[in-house]
């Protein structure tokens, strides 16, 4: 009997490991946004992790996501998938003429503290003008963070600085 | 009494006794201060900048930065992950003479929020700017609850202007 016992706790140790090895190696289970839109966002993220326990070498790990969400004329939301942010710029297409519900996480993971987390999200509807641009600066320092978007007219002339808008700023029509 | 067991009812009273006072409103976090209640604190500043230039710019940071989900999991043993989400609520009213902002807190995962919270959640900072002369504009934060150095210290940088960024309120 102790013995199936410590068969059943170590085959529970197992599982957490290896849950907790494949959330730390980056299969965290999002599905990616996908679209065939062309792109008009173009993401470009610089991360710096607050704790030396979320970094590598310590097993630990300190990401960004965008979570893209469509929002329909009665203002419901429509979970796309997500965009993991990294050093290199992420360009993606979101539609034109209709707002998305930006969701931008910022996430810690420390495998020494066996997994503790933690999380923030910042949030933003955003609907792009056909046939412009929009940049996004995403950078987390020092237990701060800053999410700009820019909009941007390929024709030329200088970028705008486009403000946050919350949910609760989408009107059903 | 084992020593184990004195230490969870001393800790179960400190924690009734703070859940007991939560403010339900802005003036009840300001009454609990004023009466140096458990974990309130007060910081008072003053900034050379005329109030509508503080005030305009406190307004646009509180509700850009601090309208967040933050969540937070811990490992409890025997495969066991307890997970708590915390959502935030910034709310101004600005007035002429005076600009007041609210920061509410819920627990909407892992575990309950005792004392009836209100539907967005206990008040943990509230900040007055008032003008305290022409070019010089005085911000009163005022807090109580524990932690959140980070959104202190992001308040005096936003009505400074030297740092624009949103506080991780998971840190």
């Amino acid at each position: 009997m102790k013995q199936r016992e410590c068969c059943a706790q170590i085959i529970i140790k197992l599982a957490w490991f290896l849950t907790l090895a494949g959330v730390l190696a980056g299969c965290s289970g999002l599905p990616p946004y996908e679209s065939d839109l062309p792109a008009n966002l173009n993401v470009k993220t610089r991360l710096s992790s607050p704790f030396l326990l979320h970094t590598a070498p310590l097993a630990g790990t300190f990401e960004a996501d965008m979570h893209v969400n469509s929002v329909d004329r009665r203002c419901q939301k429509n979970y796309r998938g997500s965009v993991k942010l990294g050093s290199a710029a992420v360009m993606v297409g979101i539609p034109a003429g209709q707002p998305s519900y930006l969701v931008f996480e910022f996430s810690g993971r420390s495998f020494l503290t066996r997994g503790t987390a933690s999380s923030s999200t910042y949030a933003t509807l955003l609907t792009p003008r056909s046939g412009y641009q929009y940049d996004v600066d995403v950078a987390y320092a020092d237990k701060m963070y800053s999410i700009t978007v820019y909009e941007r007219d390929p024709r030329g002339g200088p970028r705008r600085e486009i403000e946050r808008r919350p949910f609760s700023a989408c009107k059903p029509n | 009494m084992t020593p184990a067991r004195m230490f969870f009812v001393f800790s179960t009273a400190v924690l009734l006794f703070g859940c007991a006072s939560q403010p339900k409103t802005a003036d009840q976090l300001r009454d609990n201060v004023k009466h140096n209640a458990a974990f309130s604190s007060r910081e008072v500043f003053d900034v050379k900048k005329p109030y509508h230039q503080v005030s305009g710019t406190l307004k646009k940071k509180w509700l850009e930065c601090l309208d967040s989900t933050a969540t937070g999991s811990m490992y409890r043993g025997k495969g066991l992950v307890a997970v708590q989400t915390n959502v935030y609520k910034p709310k101004v009213a600005v007035t002429a003479r005076r600009t007041e902002l609210t920061l509410q807190h819920k627990v909407t995962g892992g575990s309950k929020q005792l004392g009836s919270p209100p539907p967005d959640g206990f008040f943990i900072i509230v900040t007055d700017v008032y003008s305290a002369n022409t070019n010089t504009s005085r911000v009163d934060v005022q807090k109580h609850t524990l932690g959140y150095a980070g959104v202190m210290k992001a308040i005096r940088h936003w009505a400074e202007g030297t740092n624009m960024g949103c506080p991780d309120l998971a840190q």
